[in-house]
């Protein structure tokens, strides 16, 4: 028994097929845009991850960062201005006792 | 924003932090220092150095009222020969024998003082406990009996304060 014909096998099916479905017409310099669109693509280059003093920088300038770092700052700064002045207030007490009990001795050795 | 732009802007930040930093540590050191200055004597180094109780600073304050006129008479006899010295070098061009005399003078004097020295401080460290009073005693000497200190240059002029 002979196997029926298949459809792509068939020529008048084929023809039939090709008329109704026509090769479009391209736009004119369709090709060239297609490469200028490639090229364009290829010399693209991803977005840089920020560097370090960027994200530092970003990190700063946020207001609630900016005031706790001026408040640490701050606070750092008169922590260790106490501990400064109690120091020169003891040199200066040892040097006030040294100078009441000797004669010889008018200033911090 | 550019790089330049936030270059600048950093250190800008990083120049408000030292500037906040700078002037809470300038107004505070300042302000502790002062006013630790207006509430205290001669004795307070001490009270605070050697962690004396205030029976004890008052018996040392006893001490120390004792030793002050002595240690007053004595500065105005140093003073005193000091200035007679200068008169006798004033215009000498070499070593009168009045100028070696007062010069040796000065001397007797200066051991005099600091044996008076020495034994004030010695009464001071056995009215404090032992240990406290072994470390008064060492730094005393070493502040003002120690052949290293500042003695020859306070010869010239040994005024100072009584309070």
């Amino acid at each position: 028994m002979q196997p029926p014909p298949q459809p792509d096998h068939d020529p008048t099916l084929r023809a039939l097929l090709r008329a109704a479905h026509p090769a479009p017409t391209l736009p004119p310099r369709f090709q060239d845009g297609v490469w200028l669109r490639i090229d364009r693509a290829k010399r693209a280059t991803p977005a840089a991850a920020p560097s370090w003093w960027e994200q530092l920088f970003r990190t700063a300038v946020r207001p609630a960062y900016a005031t706790a770092g001026l408040a640490a700052v701050m606070i750092a700064g008169t922590w260790l201005g106490l501990r400064d002045g109690n120091t020169r207030a003891a040199q200066s007490d040892r040097t006030r006792y040294l100078a009441a009990v000797s004669p010889f001795h008018r200033a911090t050795p | 924003m550019t790089s330049t732009r936030r270059v600048i802007s950093l250190l800008g930040v990083l120049v408000v932090g030292a500037a906040a930093f700078a002037a809470t540590y300038w107004v505070s050191s300042s302000i502790r220092s002062a006013s630790a200055q207006r509430q205290t004597n001669a004795l307070t180094w001490l009270g605070h150095e050697f962690q004396l109780s205030p029976a004890e600073l008052e018996r040392i304050q006893v001490l120390h009222h004792g030793y002050r006129p002595r240690c007053e008479a004595m500065c105005a006899r140093i003073a005193a020969k000091n200035r007679e010295l200068s008169d006798h070098l004033r215009g000498a061009t070499n070593v009168t024998p009045a100028v070696e005399q007062t010069l040796t003078e000065i001397g007797r004097l200066r051991a005099e003082c600091q044996v008076q020295m020495l034994r004030h401080f010695q009464e001071v460290a056995r009215a404090m406990p032992p240990e406290p009073g072994r470390r008064y005693l060492a730094e005393m000497q070493r502040l003002t009996l120690d052949g290293t200190g500042s003695m020859p240059p306070e010869m010239a002029s040994p005024t100072h304060e009584h309070r």
